[in-house]
């Protein structure tokens, strides 16, 4: 037994280290590292677009692969057998784009291989680029130094210190659809980046792109549906409890503009049962808290007069668009706010012994909403 | 101080505890999310009722055993010569089973998290071959190896239970309503197949260990710290992913350890988690095999000691029987599921059923016959 063991101990180093028997092993530079993966749908099937990140390029420049196929996986191999890179490696994909076309389209099948890939993971975030192609976005977003998985990456940490977050994992977005039948992703959107300022006048630069969060796709079942733009997007995240900083412009009482910037909220879904043990209703209580960042001075009105005004343009503009989203998710009888589940939370067994479908009598409930709004800092001069 | 014995209670119980890690990660977050949605984390608390009432009656059955009796060399005494072989064989021919199917089940859990090309019978095989040199060993061998690899195992499963408690959402965990009730109390079944399965194995080695007083109250404190591990992992998977999507999963644990980020400069360390598995799957199917072989040599009339060991590749009293017995799992292992859907039927239909017949039917028959024979 001790030779035994002694041989084997002797044959280790065989295994080990870069010039060994063991052929598997890869130079980091030989490796492409993956960070962003796009998703189109094409008549034929799927059309995938993987970028790396500048700085895990050789070169310093993103790399954007593009291939198609009947499924993911032929695109993938599709990519793998005409791309001239070493090794591919999707084990780092850390966000998905998927297209407008292909959202329309259905996204459950995007979901079913992110479940069963055992490179990717759930909680990767999902992004839906409006009125473009994954393609065309990956490709064309970005500088040299700056590709779109940067750009994700900045609006990802951006969103995480203003908004608590509006990043939307495939995870979340699996467990939405299958509990309420209907979710949010956070869309992006398309357009000039801001760092075209110094060249805007010379015509022969082509200028750079970038994408920008634009608020939240809806989904009814996997299909895309409906969008919400940024400045409603406060309502959603007043909904989902995750309201972080956002401005909000409001007048003053001779017209001027105010800027309002929210510091946090929380709300409260309250069903209102009927007497024989239907939802007949639902009220939303909202609590708001802002500072005022910018407004004009005016000396002729009281400091309390200006609180009180903003403290109702607040409660105001809060109620309009946390109904306009209410409204939406009626309209198109989806529950994509998960209000089912908070209502469940609420009174479980009343819930659960509902005859329909909660989406389904959505348009027929009464909506009510009362926004508390409160000025925590006017940041006023002395 | 030196002992006759091979190894204590304790040893045994951290060999039980790495051995129901293979289990309970092939049944637990997402068969008790399937029938419990919100409520799966009290599957395994909603099983201690049956499973203390389990505990009493075992050890009331294994304190009527003799100095060097485990489970085995115990039936043969209540049964009698001729039934009480013919229970060893059938004994030794499910533990075979269960060990060929732990095999099948490790080599799916590592093509479906690692190796995702390869194919079942390379890690069936290889397994098998390592499990055959352990179970040549002595059982002290596998209980003190168990007892050095928890810590490791268990280390790792503390670092990922408290980096995901930061990412539960309370959502995915509640409401709990008393119209849960029955859908926890069926999923608590797969709860007690687990636990009991494990309980009556390591009584096989009972034969190794010195008769001690209160093992009601050991084993009772081990089973409730198992179900706060069962509990503990299903909070874990369900608060992250939500009833639904874990009941959608395979290996929901893995899935989980892949989406952890540790330090901000940590992750993918999910290759680890996976292989760290190996052990309670080496582990298990050792004993297995070590266990099944016990059982056929004493049907076959062999005198086997106790307190002496035997030399490890020493084909002397039958024990040409021990690599006949990893072959045996082997093969079980390589035919037994073809494919994952007759894998994931052995895994949810017939092992359970196997295994609650073998708790609660046959082992009670051992005992009730011994009783009435006066032989307790």
């Amino acid at each position: 037994m001790k030779r035994l063991l002694s041989l084997i101990l002797c044959l280790v180093p065989l295994f080990s280290g870069c010039g060994s028997i063991y052929l598997n092993y890869k130079d980091i530079e030989q490796i492409k590292v993956i960070q962003t993966m796009g998703l189109d749908y094409i008549p034929s099937g799927v059309q995938l677009t993987l970028s790396s990140a500048s700085t895990g390029s050789g070169n310093g420049e993103a790399l954007c692969l593009t291939g198609s196929g009947n499924s993911i996986s032929e695109a993938m191999e599709q990519i793998r057998n005409y791309s001239y890179e070493d090794e591919l490696f999707f084990s780092h994909i850390n966000q998905i784009i998927i297209g407008e076309d292909a959202a329309k389209h259905g996204i459950e099948k995007y979901l079913n291989f992110i479940c069963r890939s055992p490179d990717l993971r759930i909680d990767t975030p999902l992004y839906v680029v409006k009125d473009k192609s994954a393609k065309e976005t990956m490709g064309k977003v970005g500088s040299k130094s700056k590709g779109v998985s940067e750009i994700l990456k900045a609006i990802e940490t951006n969103d995480k210190l203003h908004n608590n977050s509006r990043v939307i994992s495939a995870a979340q977005v699996i467990n939405n659809l299958q509990k309420y039948g209907g979710t949010l992703i956070s869309a992006l959107e398309y357009g000039e980046a801001a760092e075209n300022g110094k060249d805007k006048d010379d015509k022969s630069k082509a200028p750079e792109m970038t994408a920008a969060p634009a608020g939240y796709a809806v989904f009814k079942g996997p299909e895309l549906c409906a969008y919400i733009d940024r400045e409603n997007a406060v309502g959603v995240d007043l909904l989902l409890n995750r309201l972080g900083i956002s401005d909000i412009v409001v007048a003053d009482n001779k017209g001027r503009p105010v800027t309002l910037e929210t510091t946090g909220g929380k709300s409260q879904v309250v069903p209102v049962w009927g007497e024989n043990g239907e939802l007949i209703g639902i009220d939303v209580f909202a609590d708001v808290s802002a500072t005022i960042v910018e407004m004009e001075d005016d000396s002729t009105v009281s400091k309390e007069e200006i609180t009180d005004l903003m403290i109702s343009k607040l409660e105001s503009e809060i109620s309009s668009r946390t109904g306009y989203v209410l409204q939406l998710s009626r309209k198109l009888q989806t529950d994509f706010l998960g209000l089912g589940g908070r209502i469940e939370l609420n009174s479980p067994q009343k819930f659960r012994a509902m005859k329909t479908d909660f989406a389904q009598i959505l348009p027929a409930l009464e909506l009510r909403i009362s926004v508390s709004g409160e000025l925590s800092h006017t940041n006023d001069k002395r | 101080m030196k002992s006759n014995y091979h190894f204590n209670r304790n040893q045994l119980f951290a060999l039980a505890s790495l051995i129901l890690l293979s289990p309970i990660m092939r049944l637990f977050p997402s068969a008790a999310a399937d029938n419990a949605h919100q409520a799966a984390a009290l599957s395994a608390p909603a099983a201690i009722p049956v499973m203390l009432i389990y505990i009493y009656f075992i050890t009331h059955l294994m304190d009527a055993r003799h100095e060097g009796e485990g489970l085995a060399e115990l039936s043969l005494r209540f049964l009698g010569e001729k039934a009480g072989k013919a229970a060893l064989f059938i004994m030794s021919a499910w533990l075979l089973l269960y060990g060929g199917f732990i095999l099948r089940a490790g080599a799916d859990r590592l093509i479906s998290t690692i190796y995702p090309y390869s194919t079942p019978p390379f890690f069936i095989v290889s397994m098998g071959i390592i499990c055959i040199i352990a179970a040549l060993g002595s059982a002290r061998t596998i209980v003190r190896t168990a007892k050095i690899l928890l810590p490791f195992v268990f280390g790792l499963i503390i670092f990922i239970l408290i980096f995901s408690f930061f990412s539960i959402s309370k959502e995915n965990l509640l409401p709990i309503t008393i119209d849960d009730t029955l859908p926890v109390l069926k999923s608590s079944l797969a709860a007690v197949d687990v636990l009991s399965a494990i309980i009556y194995f390591i009584c096989f080695f009972a034969a190794f260990m010195p008769k001690k007083e209160h093992s009601f109250r050991d084993y009772s404190l081990w089973t409730c710290l198992m179900v706060l591990l069962i509990s503990s992992l299903c909070i874990a998977v369900v608060g992250n992913f939500g009833a639904e999507l874990t009941s959608n999963l395979v290996w929901p644990f893995f899935s989980l350890v892949r989406n952890l980020i540790f330090f901000n400069s940590l992750e993918r360390i999910e290759a680890l988690a996976v292989s760290l598995w190996i052990f309670p799957d080496f582990m298990l199917v050792s004993m297995l095999i070590y266990s099944a072989q016990h059982c056929l040599r004493l049907a076959l009339g062999e005198n086997i000691p106790i307190y002496n060991g035997e030399k490890l590749f020493s084909m002397e009293k039958k024990r040409w029987v021990i690599p006949l017995c990893g072959v045996l799992t082997i093969i079980c292992g390589s035919l037994i599921a073809p494919s994952a859907a007759i894998l994931d039927l052995w895994s949810k239909r017939i092992i359970p059923v196997i295994n609650f017949i073998f708790a609660f039917l046959f082992i009670p028959g051992i005992y009730f016959y011994g009783k009435a024979k006066k032989k307790l």
